[in-house]
């Protein structure tokens, strides 16, 4: 466990294997909450904060509960539940102790609870990261690396995604090209950009 | 069993924290300081989040 490690997960998470352009994970909030700059970064900070807080958990879980009883073929209801009850948690702890953050990202967690996103990062550090052999510890800090990692991605592909549709909606595109057809074509480029970033690590 | 316990475990724990969370008061001037999210993704009318074009 050391910097490099957490700087390498981060790095490939947020850039080389991007949950949206390269996985093709949270499409709908990708398309549908990016019309405003400040819708996305409401969005994506709600995404990054359930989303640390879930892969530790359900890691853990995994870990801890599944794998021990060899029960991992619930995995996936598992985690779904888990991830459900965390987001209400979430919700009532932002609610009870903190209104600013409540006032900000509270119309986006229930919105969450559906974000395939999540279950895939939940998912993707089982097969991706988990080994029996694997000190608990050890794989905790990596999946939530990567999670944090996948979260920026998610936020700096939303956000510069909404930039675009905003400088878009006020250009002289074509009727027929206006609204979604347009950013799909500029969703399309984008994921061929960052293809070229394959490798770098 | 011990699936159908944990399932359940879980089913209980999730439905406890949606009542508490129906429960907890929201704060005073609570209304959102952004705008609501709708989303354009899908043409289904009858989503809760579908909105103008």
């Amino acid at each position: 466990m050391s910097f490099t490690v957490f700087a390498t997960a981060i790095i490939s998470a947020m850039l080389i294997n991007n949950v949206i352009l390269m996985q093709f994970l949270g499409i709908c909030p990708f398309l549908g909450v990016s019309k405003k700059s400040s819708s996305a970064i409401g969005m994506s900070a709600a995404v990054l904060f359930v989303m640390v807080i879930a892969s530790a958990v359900t890691y853990t879980i995994y870990d801890l509960v599944l794998y021990e009883f060899d029960i991992a073929y619930i995995s996936t209801i598992a985690f779904i539940l888990v991830i459900a009850s965390l987001v209400q948690f979430v919700e009532m702890v932002i609610k009870k102790y903190s209104k600013p953050l409540y006032k900000s990202l509270g119309i986006y967690l229930p919105l969450i609870t559906t974000n395939c996103a999540i279950l895939g990062v939940a998912e993707g550090n089982i097969s991706g990261i988990w080994t029996s052999s694997m000190p608990y510890f050890e794989g905790l800090f990596l999946a939530v690396s990567t999670a944090v990692g996948t979260g920026l991605g998610f936020g700096l592909i939303i956000f510069a995604f909404s930039s675009i549709r905003e400088r878009l909606d006020s250009s002289d595109v074509p009727k027929s090209w206006k609204g979604v057809p347009i950013s799909l074509v500029v969703a399309g480029l984008m994921s061929l950009a960052f293809a070229g970033l394959v490798g770098i690590i | 069993m011990v699936p159908i316990l944990v399932i359940g475990g879980l089913v209980l724990i999730y439905i406890s924290s949606y009542v508490l969370n129906k429960r907890t008061p929201a704060p005073a001037n609570g209304s959102f300081e952004i705008d609501t999210a709708t989303c354009n993704a899908c043409s289904n009318f009858t989503c809760s989040h579908k909105g103008d074009e």
